[in-house]
């Protein structure tokens, strides 16, 4: 019996491809990482065929590379050996668990964020989730696994900080959970205490087994939101400001980006270019109330930080939703309206990639200032984008690329990136969701023990190597 | 309708005036003026050149028939209501060059109270 | 097919974002496919990406790809969720694939019938091809202002639609004949067989001609499309208006030449929207008003209109994947279902074939032009 055959008998037939067309399809992501074709796919729907997935290829030896959605960056599902196995996990998509008393969900890896979204507004709407500047049916776990932004990590951090616990199967094949779930089912409360094992999962790439269940934080939904636009100029003087509001706490979510990305969101054409005297940064502010006193009040602190802000630079302006939609149109309630479409501007071309960090605040102004130089020496819009997170205890940037993949361009896409990085770097930044040629060129510059350590924890774990193997270049 | 430039306030400008165009009346009003109206903002100065039709350009047209020095922030007032043109103007946020154009003068204010109104 | 490719014009904007999954802010399911088959090969974005493979040469003609590219019914749902600046074109894009894909290896056993059997009998059913006699039997004229173009699926297989536009036509006292009519065109366009459609299309645009008529009547979505959109896309003008049934009877009925029953204990009736007459040609209030003129009641379904959930039938799908066809029925079945109405109405036989076939008693299942002759 061949090893098609082996993985039918686990998942059926109809859910065992190694059709050209498939192989394909999942040899590549919208990055400029590049492509290999997987020896077939698998789609298993219960725990159980997971498991019995890791047992085969414990037996036979295929490296298997969890996938599930399929709008992936930074070459994360493209296997890095030959005759790899992509385990898709998008028909294990159920919500399992609402806890409304200690706001929680537990969730199976198919689970989007647009079903979250319909599913909470419909039974839970008391509560809600969080998401992420992405295509709305991107996978919740695979974004908390690889430690992604959202709409509520300048609160609260990057998505794995929501994390409560989760089930995984082992690279040898046993199953087990961390977190409070450790006590039974219906108990999914909390990390802590004991070991924090999350983190043998999160930021592993699917390294460290394959996560069957999740449990993330949901929140408290207020009754009143507000937003606003803050337009600025320079990267210091951005970043000085965000950095004040972040810290103040007004805001719950803050995204900056480069007045390019507004130009795309009023339907500029490609190529976009800045012009002369236009402010560099177009910041979302977001933030919640339970009156709308609360409300009034927290926009007038806002305006008075930005007051502050406008005696060194008088042109910078805050400006309410009410008047931005004025301005720009309708459109702009789409920018705010979470899971957001603004993501559609990003898809210009047949590429789409980014080189982001998390960075410590003191560099951020810097880092923005030298990669901007960077990214107009190549030729390339300006898409800077910055976020704040957990208040400010990090700061995170990313430069985005939207281009046609042809080979010159391809070519040029990773000279930029790999300079940006190397700039990053040398600031003393770390980029999250890290392709592999990013992890090489920082474990020429990290402390080796840290990256011996890992790799002692993958041979543990995984002493076939079948999970996902070169990922992080460990 | 008018094409939307690609710079920041020229394409605003134009959206809130692509509005006001979908008054066909509106349209024929303005097909006969032939002037140019600078607004010299304190981001970039930008120019509406009323011809046949329409058009916004980011810079400085030569020998505008008027200009309005303001701020982006003055604007944005306007929109708000939280200023009107003639206040603006007699409290110094907005400087006018070119009063000798009454007729010009008459029908841009008229122009550009409808606009950010909207 | 045309002179213009829309893979040539368009392929290069698809990220793969997955926006065409699912039903914009609605978060349902969109593609019929890709919900059955699963695998990323199976969306629209997929398909997309096969094509740019194909392209760019970095993947062959393989066997192994025709399902991928041939199990899409058309329906359409994914331009209407897409963002990208290709949206328009995904269905005219995987058409040409699916043309090219003939051309390189042939077209589906299933689907190459419909071929011999247009070629052999006028229809892709095979049957006797026998339009003139009905002009006897109905004591239609040779010329008229209106041609009732029946299609194949109406004439062949659901005739109570083809029965009941002629009575609904006859108790209106309209001026209408039928013509010697071919197949449209429909199941060779859709499915990748185009070389032989403009020999179709002529035939009937000279049949039609030679009635001396200015309108023409369809009472399937299929044909609607076709005669419109897929003849203009060949070159070939009819010189007519094309309408289609429903929209017909809303003109009648405002004219006050149909007369509708009253009814004492109205049916529950829901709507189904032919993805080819609404999606594809957007065609959404004509089936609805007609329904809101009858005496019934008429409640919506969650999925309807832009974001109508597809009967599965359409693509050449029903005759090459009857299991999944007949699984995506069931699935709008269920929709229907879950209004509590008694009845599902559609404006195409196509649907109603599809829909039928998945029903488990659950409802009846009828056309418009059924319902409004029983109460007319």
């Amino acid at each position: 019996m061949d090893i098609k055959q082996r993985f039918e008998n686990i998942v059926g037939t109809k859910y065992v491809s190694d059709g050209l067309g498939e192989r394909y399809i999942y040899s590549f992501d919208m990055t400029e990482n590049p492509p290999r074709k997987p020896l077939l796919i698998v789609m298993p729907s219960t725990v159980e065929e997971d498991k019995k997935i890791i047992e085969l290829a414990n037996e036979t030896l295929p490296p298997l590379v969890p996938f599930v959605t399929g709008q992936n960056v930074g070459g994360l599902t493209i296997p890095q050996v030959e005759g790899a196995v992509i385990v898709d996990l998008k028909r294990m998509d159920k919500i399992l668990e609402v806890d409304e008393e200690a706001m929680y969900m537990v969730i199976e890896p198919g689970v989007t964020f647009g079903h979250v979204k319909r599913h909470l507004d419909k039974h839970h709407p008391t509560l809600r989730y969080t998401y992420p500047l992405a295509p709305p049916y991107t996978s919740v776990l695979a974004n908390a696994l690889v430690q992604g932004l959202c709409d509520l990590s300048t609160t609260h951090g990057s998505m794995t900080d929501f994390i409560n616990g989760l089930e995984a199967v082992l690279p040898t094949g046993e199953v087990v959970r961390v977190g409070t779930s450790i006590m039974g089912d219906g108990n999914w409360f909390a990390r802590y205490p004991l070991p924090d094992l999350v983190g043998l999962f999160s930021g592993w790439q699917g390294m460290t087994g394959i996560v069957t269940k999740i449990a993330l934080k949901l929140w408290p939904k207020k009754k009143f939101e507000g937003f606003a636009a803050l337009f600025t100029f320079g990267e210091h003087a951005t970043t000085h400001l965000i950095k004040k509001i972040a810290r103040s706490g007004i805001s719950e979510d803050l995204d900056s980006q480069s007045l390019s990305i507004i130009k795309m969101l009023l339907k500029v054409p490609y190529p976009v270019k800045h012009f002369d005297g236009e402010p560099d940064y177009g910041t979302v502010i977001g933030y919640t109330a339970n009156s709308e006193i609360e409300l009034n009040e927290k926009f007038r602190q806002l305006q008075e930080l930005v007051d502050t802000a406008k005696e060194d630079d008088p042109r910078i302006v805050l400006i309410p939703w009410p008047t931005v939609v004025k301005l720009m149109g309708d459109q702009a309630n789409e920018w705010i309206d979470f899971p957001s479409d603004a993501f559609k501007v990003l898809a210009e071309h047949d590429g789409l990639t980014w080189v982001g960090t998390y960075i410590h605040p003191k560099h951020w102004g810097t880092a923005l200032d030298g990669g901007r130089k960077i990214v107009e020496k190549y030729g390339f819009e300006l898409m800077a984008f910055m976020k704040p997170l957990n208040i400010l205890h990090i700061a995170e940037f990313k430069f985005i690329f939207r281009f046609p993949k042809d080979e010159e361009t391809i070519d040029r896409v990773r000279k930029c990136c790999e300079e940006l990085l190397d700039f990053a770097l040398s600031l003393g930044a770390l980029p999250y969701k890290t392709p592999i040629w990013s992890a090489k060129k920082v474990q020429k510059l990290a402390d080796p023990a840290f990256f011996e350590l890992a790799r002692k924890i993958k041979k543990l774990l995984d002493p076939n190597n079948i999970m996902n193997p070169g990922r992080l270049d460990l | 309708m008018m094409n939307e430039p690609t710079d920041f306030i020229g394409n605003i400008l134009a959206k809130l005036i692509n509005l006001q165009l979908e008054n066909s009346s509106m349209r024929d009003k303005m097909a006969n003026w032939n002037m140019s109206v600078v607004l010299d903002t304190d981001y970039y100065p930008v120019s509406i050149i009323f011809d046949e039709i329409i058009s916004i350009e980011a810079g400085l047209v030569s020998d505008p028939t008027l200009v309005f020095k303001l701020k982006f922030d003055t604007i944005l007032k306007l929109v708000e209501r939280k200023t009107t043109m003639i206040r603006a103007i007699l409290r110094g946020k907005i400087k006018v060059k070119g009063f000798r154009h009454l007729i010009a003068l008459y029908r841009f204010y008229g122009f550009m109270n409808s606009i950010l109104k909207g | 097919m045309t002179e213009i490719s829309p893979m040539e014009e368009w392929l290069y904007s698809c990220i793969r974002c997955g926006n065409c999954k699912y039903v914009f802010k609605g978060y349902a399911p969109s593609c019929p496919s890709g919900e059955y088959f699963n695998f990323e090969s199976y969306f629209a974005s997929g398909r997309l990406w096969i094509a740019h493979g194909i392209q760019k040469g970095e993947l062959d003609w393989d066997p192994s790809l025709i399902d991928p590219i041939f199990s899409c019914t058309t329906c359409g749902n994914c331009e209407v969720q897409c963002l990208a600046p290709h949206r328009e074109h995904i269905v005219e894009m995987i058409e040409e694939l699916r043309h090219l894909a003939v051309k390189k290896i042939g077209a589906l056993p299933a689907h190459q019938k419909f071929a011999e059997r247009i070629e052999s009998n006028h229809n892709p059913y095979g049957a006797e091809h026998h339009a003139r006699t009905l002009v006897q039997e109905h004591s239609l004229p040779n010329m008229a202002s209106i041609v009732y173009f029946i299609g194949c699926t109406s004439n062949y297989r659901e005739n109570e639609i083809r029965d009941s536009t002629i009575s609904i036509l006859q108790k209106a006292g309209v001026d209408f004949t039928i013509v010697d009519e071919h197949c449209c065109g429909s199941p060779l366009l859709r499915t990748g067989q185009v070389d032989e459609v403009t020999e179709l299309a002529e035939h009937n645009r000279t049949e039609i001609q030679h009635t001396g008529a200015k309108i023409v009547i369809t009472s399937c979505s299929g044909c609607y499309r076709t005669l419109i959109k897929d003849y203009n896309r060949l070159g070939l003008e009819l010189d007519v208006e094309v309408v289609h049934i429903s929209q017909f009877i809303r003109e009648l009925i405002n004219e006050g030449k149909l007369i509708l029953k009253k009814s004492f204990e109205p049916l529950q009736v829901t709507y189904h929207d032919p993805c080819h007459l609404a999606r594809h040609m957007g065609e959404y209030e004509a089936p609805r008003d007609v329904l809101n003129f009858l005496p019934v009641d008429f409640v919506e379904m969650d999925e309807i209109r832009e974001s109508a959930w597809c009967c599965g039938a359409g693509g050449g799908c029903k005759a090459a994947y009857p299991e999944w066809s007949l699984e995506t029925a069931k699935t709008r079945i269920e929709h229907a279902v879950e209004t509590e109405a008694s009845t599902l109405v559609s404006t195409c036989p196509f649907c109603k074939r599809g829909l039928a076939d998945a029903n488990n008693d659950s409802m009846e299942i009828i056309d418009l032009c059924e319902l409004v002759d029983r109460l007319s």
